[in-house]
Order: C-alpha cells, then structure tokens, then sequence
C-alpha cells in the first residue's frame, strides 16, 4: 500500500477544499470499500481526507421529508424509527446488504459509492475499461454470471462495461425518488437519486455524475403512499452476506383494490440500480393480480440482454420482479 | 517449527508450500526474524485445493435393486510437475455389496499449481458421485434410497474379502432416519411443498478408512499431581488437547483439570501430522500408551516402599482413581501419588512410548461409517436452495469428547452445504486466472445458511483397530454430504444437479 | 457420551478471550516483513525483472529471485539440467526462468514494515514470453492418462481395479449411467497462511508456520537451509 496524508476535517467545506486542491486526494468514511480498492492497488490514494467527523448524522422527518445524514451508519438507519415508519423499503434493503460488522461501519455516503464487485476490476492483473479505460471488458466474454442485462448495448459492449452497481439501498433509494444532496465548492446541488449513478456508455471509469470535489452530504426522500404495501426482495448464492444476483425494489399504492402509484427498481442487472418505469406505468389504475404483475415483470425485461453466463438472469428475473410484486401487494 | 494455535486448515498445512521456504530463505539471508503472511489472493495459488473432478459412473441393478455391476470412472487435475493422487475411486469398491465393480483414475495434468488433500480429500469427491448415482438409481428402480442402501448392505468388506472390524451403518441409518422423519418422504419428486417452497428429502452414506500411523507421547507426572502429555501433534481446530487430555486423565484417573497437554512443537515427541482422521487413532493411542506405562512405573515406586501392600501385585489388580493407586480388593490400601513420588524424593516421575499399528490390519478391513439426511426448501421462482434441517450419524469407534466430537461433525456439515451448494473457484481459461480471488467471490456458508443440526454417534469401541477403540471422525463429517443436499434438490425439483455447485441459475 | 459429560475445550479461553497466539502474532525485536509477488501468466518464461525501483523504495531490505536468490538446498535436483520441469518434482521456489501456473512465486520483498514491503512488491516489473496454457479441464480432457506414479507402483491402490465380470453393468435390468463433475474448490481457513522464520545462529532457527505437520516441517526446513 502505498504511503499516503491523512487529514480529519471537522468542516464540510475544508473537507471539499482539501479533496478539490490534490487531485491524489480522496474522501474516507467507513471504509468499507476504499480500504479494499487500496490493498488491492485499484486505487492508490496521495491523501485521505477523512469525513467521520464531519456533523453529517443526522436522521429526521420534516415536513414530509425523511431526511438522512450521509455519514448515518447504514445499521443506524436501519433500525431508525423514522426510516421504519415512514419508508419500511429502505431499512428492507439495508437490512439484507453486507453483513452486521460491516453495517456498523458503513455510512449512507458511502453505501450509494461503492464500487462495482465484478472480479475483472479488483484484479490489476486483468483488462478491465473501469479501472484503464481502453483495456477492454474482460467480463463480456469470460466469467459474468453476476453481470448486467440493462443499460449496456451488446455490439459496444466489449469497449463498455457489464459490472453491476452492487449496493441494496441504492436501489430502495431509486424506487423511492429519494434525492441526493451534494455540496460542492460553488454550493448545494440536488438531484435525483436515479441520476446520480451512470449508464457506462464511452466513459465506463465514471460510476456516477458527481464532480471529483463534490461530497454527498445527505438523503432526503418525500413521503409517499406506500406504507407497509412495500417489498425488497434479494436472490443471493447464500442466505446472507452475498452481493445481490438479482433484487427487486417493489412499492405499490392500493386503493380498492386498485394500484394508484408502483415504484419498481432492480439492483444487480445494470451499472446503476434500475428503474422499471415502463412496467410502473403498466400497473397504474388496475386492479391487482399475480396475471397482472406478470405483464408488467415481462414488459420491465424488454430490452434485456445476456452475456453468457448470466443467461439465466432473463428468466429469474422476471419471475423476481413478480414475486416482489405479490409480497408488497401482500397477496401469497 | 511451532504451531500451537492453527485457524482452520482443513489440509491446506499437510505439505510445506512455497511461502514457508521463502520467508525461510529470508531469514537465512538477513540474518533476521522475518514474516510472511499469504494476502487472501494468494491462499488460492498457494497452498493447493481440492481439484476439479469428473467422474463418470454407470451402475446396474436387479429389478429388486439388488447391485449387479458398478463401473466408476475418476479424473482429477493437477499440475505439470507434480501428480496429487487422491482416493476418488476407491469407496465404490467397498460401500455396497456388488459382484461386478470397474474403477479407473485418471489426471489430467494443467498449467495451474497443485492439488491436494481438502477435507475428505478424493471421499468427499467420489463418494458425490457415488452416492448421487445411487439416488438416480433409486428413482430408476422405484425403491426408496434408503431402503435401496439396505439392499446392497456390505456385511463383509466386498474387495478384500475380510471382515470389518466393526461396522454400525445399519444402526446409523435407522437412528437418522428416525430423527430426520424420513418415513414422512413422498416419493414423488417435487410433490411436498411448503408455503410456496418445493420441499425435497435427501440422503446419502458415508464411509472412510481408518488411518493409524506410528505417534509418540510423553507423560510427565509431577510431585503436586499434575500430569503434563506431550506430543508434535497439531490441532487445526477439532480440539486435540482436549482428546487427549481426557484420554489421559481417564487413564491415570486423575481430574481433566490436572493435566496439561503440550501440543505443535516439533520438539515434541514426534507425531504424525494432522490429517487422515489418524489424529485420535494414532496420537491418542501413543497417550494412552505412556500413561499405561507411567502408572507400571509409579506401582513400581510404590512397591518398593517399606511395607507396601503394591508390592509383587500385577497391574491388573491395581485401581488409579482421584489422583491415588489402590488395591481393589484391599481397604486402605489407597496412596497418592505425590506420596509415592515424595518418598523416593522425586520431582517428576517420566514415561514416553511409541504406539503403532499391528497385524490386525491383514485380518480387518477398517472403516468408519455413517450417513447424513438433509431437508432442503427451494424457492421455484429464484432457485434458491436453503438446507432447512440436517441429521447425520456417525459409526466411528468410541468417542472420546462428546461435544468436540459433535462440533467436528457439524463442522463437517457445513463444510458439506459448502461444497455443495456454493463453493467454486473459478478461472478464466483466457488467461489462467482465477476470477474469485476473495470471500466476496469465494463463498462459504455463513451462520444464516445453517440450519439445526442433530448429530449421532453409535458410540462403540471398535475392539481391533487400537487401544482406546477410536476410529477418528474429521474426515467422514463432510464425506457424502454434497450427495445428500443433491439429492435432497432433485427430490424437491426433480431436477438433478451433477455438476456443483448447485446455485440459483442452475435451477431457475 | 454425551455434551453434559463432556470436557469443555481446554484451550477455549485462551480462544475466546484473544489470548492465544497464531503463528503470525509472535513478536520479535528487528522483525522484517517479507511480501510475495506471484505470476499474471500461466505459462511461459521470464525473460527480465525490473527490481531496481524496488529495491530503492523506503525500508526494503533486500529482493529476491531466481536472479540473485541463493540455490535452495532443498530444491529437487533437476531431471534434466535445463528446461522444464519433468512430473514428479516438486516445486522450486525461486529456480529459474520457467513459469507453471498463474500465481506461482517470482520474487520475495522483504522491507521494516508490511506496508512497504507491498508498495515496493508493486513497483516490480516482471517481464514474460507467454506460451499457449492449458488450464480448462474440460477443453483438454482428452489428454488425461493413468499418472506415472500409478505405472510405475507395484501396488498402488489406484491402479485399474476390476472384480468379477466388467461387462455386467450392460445386461442389468435397472441402469444408470451419469458424468458428475466437482469444480476446484479452496480451504480458505479464517486464518491466511502464515510464517514466521527466526535466524537463532547457525544451527538454530525456529519456524512459527501455520501447518498440520510439525515434523515435516521441520525436517524439510532442515533441508532447505542444508
């Protein structure tokens, strides 16, 4: 591991400076992930610019909003009577991320930026077009049985990127149109959830929109009407501690019977947690049936592809998405 | 060399790798104390595996299910310089009662490092394709595969010819059995369901030969009473010093909390490695050894006493209990032995033997035996499999510490739902690589994947195979468990995984 | 038996309580920290290794490889004197040229601290001639044979085994017949492999080795300082 400054801030804005002025510079939080990249030399780091004390841990409910510090430890927010009440999904998702230990060190910031788990990219050993750009994707014709079915075109693929974003909450975060709140050396930005990770197109490298001197410093989802109608299903190779294969985020507002408002978003398929809108819209003033969530599950996996190995993710899922549907509508 | 601790091996330590040399070499260089710890990346190119195995198998039955012939044909892989055999083929001879049996082993030499014993090594291996065949058979026949193995029961070993020198599999069957509820299986493959789940019912046997190689021990009694038993055995986590001081303890017929035993120091006497499930048979039987010969030593001492009633008495005759030799049929005859040792003005009294085997192994055939019996729950839409319930029985001789024992078996279990459901390193031929270089990549089971546990012993000594009746137990644990989950799936899918790991995109 | 009259493991509290020591948790004064640097080709050979860089960076003591390592006493005499290795020897740590797998040991870093040691591990350059590997069990299959040990055994328990007809698996009235395949699969302890070598003098050293035989070990360290 190469030698590197450390640097503890206790302002948002010097932390912002200190990232902004060395290009070398990097944000540390949990560490959960950074630590890895570092041992791994995926990332070599001049200087962390550690963030823990930075007053951003704050949870709370205001006017509508549900509002969560981006240093809030994924555990804390799990388990926050707020998050509880009021969006169920997300503490769901939280819940069936990582493992206990590693809950208790990750922070929401943190959680959203992790970086992929594909094997090609922790492995310098290997081409990979995130970690060199114009090395190539390893994956799209070797070992990607967890990769992407969305958001990537098969003829580009091989100069793209197949990894998956790999986070559980990110996705509950899209379903729920929660929004980001970035603070950057110019001021606060806010953006939506689902546009604060990116499709790999010509710039694989680039997880997310975010400017290299710009530090999440919070959530805040709206209230919606979902209450406890609200489901995130995981399929994992093991009960827990697994990344995702294929999760389904799936809220649904039923009104006699009938779905007044649907959030399905996907995790495990896409390079950024993947929102259904089309499915959504489909579901939107009919009554509820399992013939019903099946339409929807079918025109959600329309512009699918696979690459092989991952193959099977066409078929199971569909059948996710469906079986995420029927949990939330509570109907087994 | 020392050891003392050890987190896990699971045979990874039986051979001196690279590393070892290298930091070796470094230190002879420098002149200086150096370290070397393998990176997780590196413990999968380091420090062997279990090696990638096909296995081909064609049996034939009586419409009775009666065996008629049995052809087993294994291929593992090593690398390019060295060949790593391992016993993949060899339960098929001796498991089942079967006139007709072909085996054939076969390696396939790769540019990759090589192989070599993990748990159960070529037993764990052989006997999922073995035991998988025999379940297939099962259903092709439409007999249950339990009753299907007592059938084909082995009353005589069917490829030496000899008899077993103790073999309880029909009492480890029931015994699962009735614990499991196997009677409530519906033959039908997928046909019990649960809550949405397809529920399916697996088992499978287990065998392993019994290993016994020549151990030395060392028991020291000291003047305060306390006993001190040394070995250069090791302990890889089944508890070894916890054997072998009750084995002690038990001979000299003093409290568990008097003796202290020294382990994983090649000062030691000299003991076999760990491995092979010899640990027990073999290191055990060299304590119980110098204990027997400790205790001639001290009624010697005692006999020379002035008035002694040990005097001209037979070993026999005398009891060692509670930290004192008595005369059984002698009231008041009872002396400590820190009396004894007092007298002659001794701080310690010493005895080391050696311990082998002998000719019983030309006229015993030597095995232990057991079976394991899974439930499974399968979720049709994603695939996934949970082991819901497993019991397992275990025909291995006297067992010496029931909840050291009971671990090693569970121990074995989980290693088993491993291997069978989400265990595989896999390599990008491309380039020769691996791929899963980490735990993130590499799964084992976590707590979450294991269920409860009921586990067996029949608990008998075997009269032939040592002294203190013990056949070993660490390596039967995972032996026949991956065929057992595999079974279970096919019961519960009808669909029938011969390829492990047996993970969601395989049955979705 | 049962749980109840069991003993309790003796070394449970040392266990628990985080007092025991593994093998990389001794201490010693002057202690140095020595990192492995293994192969990213199959096979093939090194044709140049760039250590300089290396060896400079802060805290290295010294690099190590089949350049400047000393030949290891306990490496098996080669069959032929050049060229690869023939089956049946076994590894030789820092020998030659010759790469046999993915991973295999190129060079040893030996620096103050672990964290140097694997910066400068990082800054070697390793130079190969690839050669076309065969690592895909299934794609070569065809090659696989009855090993040469086996041949050469009187009485290897793996060779060809047959007991009364083998032709009697075609006439039975039930039949199976299935190919069962395993992948390769890794111990993976909790606790990585671990060495710590002890230079106490000219006739002493003392290993602390995470492994399952003590007397191998020693007797094959025995041989490797000769």
């Amino acid at each position: 591991m190469k030698a590197f400054q450390y640097l503890r801030p206790s302002k948002v804005q010097d932390a912002i400076r200190a990232v902004g002025s060395d290009p070398g510079a990097r944000f540390i939080a949990g560490g959960t992930n950074l630590i890895d990249l570092m041992k791994r030399g995926i990332v070599s780091p001049d200087k962390l610019v550690d963030i823990n004390h930075l007053p951003l841990k704050k949870i709370s409910y205001q006017s509508g909003r549900l509002k969560i510090g981006a240093l809030a430890l994924n555990s804390e927010v799990a388990a926050h009577p707020a998050v509880l009440q009021k969006q169920p999904l997300l503490a769901q998702a939280l819940h069936s991320g990582a493992s206990g230990q590693l809950r208790n060190m990750a922070t929401m910031g943190g959680n959203a930026l992790q970086r992929t788990r594909c094997p090609y990219f922790y492995d310098t050993a290997f081409p990979c077009n995130k970690r060199k750009p114009g090395s190539g994707c390893a994956a799209v014709e070797g070992i990607n049985r967890m990769h992407s079915i969305f958001g990537v075109e098969k003829a580009n693929a091989t100069q793209s990127c197949i990894a998956v974003h790999p986070s559980d909450m990110s996705v509950a975060l899209a379903a729920l149109d929660a929004e980001v709140i970035i603070q950057g050396q110019g001021g606060e930005r806010r953006i939506a959830f689902t546009d604060l990770h990116r499709l790999p197109g010509n710039q694989p490298e680039l997880d997310t929109t975010l400017e290299r001197n710009e530090l999440i410093t919070g959530f805040e989802i709206p209230d919606n009407d979902f209450g406890m109608h609200a489901h995130y299903l995981k399929v994992r190779d093991r009960a827990s501690f697994a990344f995702a294969i294929v999760s389904v985020a799936a809220a649904l507002d039923v009104k006699e019977g009938k779905i007044n408002a649907a959030r399905l978003a996907m995790g495990g398929v896409a390079h950024k947690p993947w929102r259904l809108f089309e499915a959504e819209r489909h579901l939107l003033g009919k009554p509820v049936s399992e013939a019903l969530f099946r339409q929807a599950a079918a025109l959600g996996m329309r512009d699918a592809v696979s690459f092989g190995q991952n193959d099977y993710k066409l078929r199971m899922a569909p059948n996710a998405v469906v079986q995420a549907l029927l949990h939330a509508a509570a109907i087994e | 060399m020392v050891s003392k601790y050890i987190g896990g091996a699971f045979g990874s330590g039986i051979r001196v790798w690279p590393h070892t040399v290298a930091a070796v070499l470094a230190a002879k260089h420098l002149k200086r104390p150096v370290k070397l710890v393998l990176g997780r990346e590196q413990m999968f190119t380091s420090v062997g595996y279990r090696p990638y195995t096909v296995q081909k198998l064609a049996i034939g039955a009586d419409r009775n299910g009666k065996l008629v012939a049995m052809v087993h044909e294994g291929t593992g892989q090593t690398s390019q310089y060295e060949e790593h055999l391992e016993r993949t083929i060899l339960a098929t001879r001796a498991l089942y009662a079967c006139p007709n049996v072909v085996t054939k082993y076969r390696l396939l030499n790769l540019d990759v490092n090589t192989p070599t014993w993990m748990r159960g090594p070529g037993d764990a291996t052989g006997m999922f394709a073995l035991e998988s065949a025999l379940d297939e058979l099962s259903y092709a026949a439409g007999i249950d595969p339990l009753e299907l193995r007592l059938r084909n029961y082995a009353e005589l070993d069917p490829e030496r010819n000899l008899p077993w020198s103790a073999k309880s599999l029909r009492k480890c069957y029931e015994t699962a059995a009735d614990a499991f509820g196997w009677k409530n299986r519906a033959a039908q493959p997928g046909s019990m369901k649960n809550k949405g789940m397809l529920t399916g019912f697996g088992m499978a046997s287990s065998l392993y030969g019994f290993h016994r190689h020549p151990s030395q021990a060392k028991a020291i009694l000291n003047r305060d009473g306390t006993l001190v038993v040394q070995s250069a055995t090791m302990d890889i986590g089944p508890g070894t010093g916890t054997a072998m001081t009750r084995i002690a303890a038990e001979r000299l017929g003093i409290s568990s909390s008097k003796v202290r035993f020294d382990l994983g120091s090649s000062d030691l006497p000299d003991a076999p490695g760990q491995n092979g499930s010899s640990t027990v048979p073999s290191v055990g039987s060299a304590v119980y050894a110098a204990c027997e010969s400790l205790k001639t030593k001290l009624l010697t001492l005692a006999g020379q006493m002035p008035g002694s009633p040990f005097q001209h008495v037979g070993a026999e005759q005398v009891l060692f209990k509670n930290g004192q030799m008595l005369l059984e049929k002698e009231a008041g005859t009872a002396i400590s032995f820190s009396k004894i040792l007092e007298h002659h003005n001794l701080q310690q009294v010493e005895a080391q033997e050696e311990s082998r085997s002998g000719a019983e192994r030309d006229r015993y055939s030597m095995y232990s035996f057991g079976c394991h019996f899974v439930e499974v729950q399968v979720n049709p839409f994603t695939g996934e499999v949970r082991v819901t319930r497993a019991v397992t029985c275990a025909d291995v001789g006297k067992i010496i510490n029931h909840k050291t024992a009971r671990s090693q078996a569970i121990g074995g279990l989980v290693g088993g739902i491993g291997m069978a459901l989400m265990e595989a390193s896999v390599m990008d031929h491309r380039f020769g690589r691996y791929v899963t270089s980490d735990l993130a990549t590499y799964h084992i089971p976590v707590h979450a994947d294991i269920p409860q546990m009921d586990v067996f012993f029949i608990d008998e000594a075997d009269q032939y195979v040592n002294a203190i009746g013990a056949k070993g137990l660490g390596e039967i644990a995972i032996v026949g468990v991956a065929a057992a989950v595999a079974n279970a799936v096919f019961h519960a899918t009808g669909k029938r995984i011969r390829e492990l790991p047996i993970t969601p995109d395989k049955l979705v | 038996m049962t749980d109840k009259e069991s003993l309790d493991r003796v070394d449970g509290p040392e266990k628990v309580a985080g007092t025991a020591t593994y093998s990389a948790e001794y201490r010693f004064k002057n202690l140095a920290h020595a990192v492995l640097v293994t192969s990213t080709i199959a096979k093939g050979e090194i044709t140049s290794m760039e250590t300089r860089k290396a060896e400079r960076a802060p805290g290295v003591l010294t690099v190590l490889t089949h350049l400047n390592a000393p030949e290891i006493p306990g490496n098996p005499k080669a069959v032929q004197p050049a060229g690869r290795a023939a089956v049946g020897t076994a590894f030789r740590l820092f020998h030659d040229r010759y790469i046999y797998f993915d991973g295999q040991p190129v060079a040893l870093v030996v620096a103050e601290t672990a964290e140097k040691a694997k910066y400068a591990a990082s800054l070697i350059q390793v130079t190969y001639q690839t050669e076309k590997h065969a690592t895909d069990f299934e794609a070569n299959s065809r090659h696989a044979a009855l090993p040469v040990n086996i041949q050469r055994s009187q009485n290897s328990p793996f060779k060809d085994y047959e007991r009364g007809n083998p032709g009697a698996v075609v006439q039975a009235e039930v039949k199976i017949e299935a190919t069962y395949t395993i992948p390769t699969q890794h111990h993976q302890p909790l606790e990585p492999h671990a060495t710590i070598a002890v230079w106490e003098g000219d006739d002493k050293l003392t290993v602390y080795d995470k492994n399952q035989v003590s007397n191998l070990h020693r007797e094959t360290s025995r041989r490797h300082l000769n």
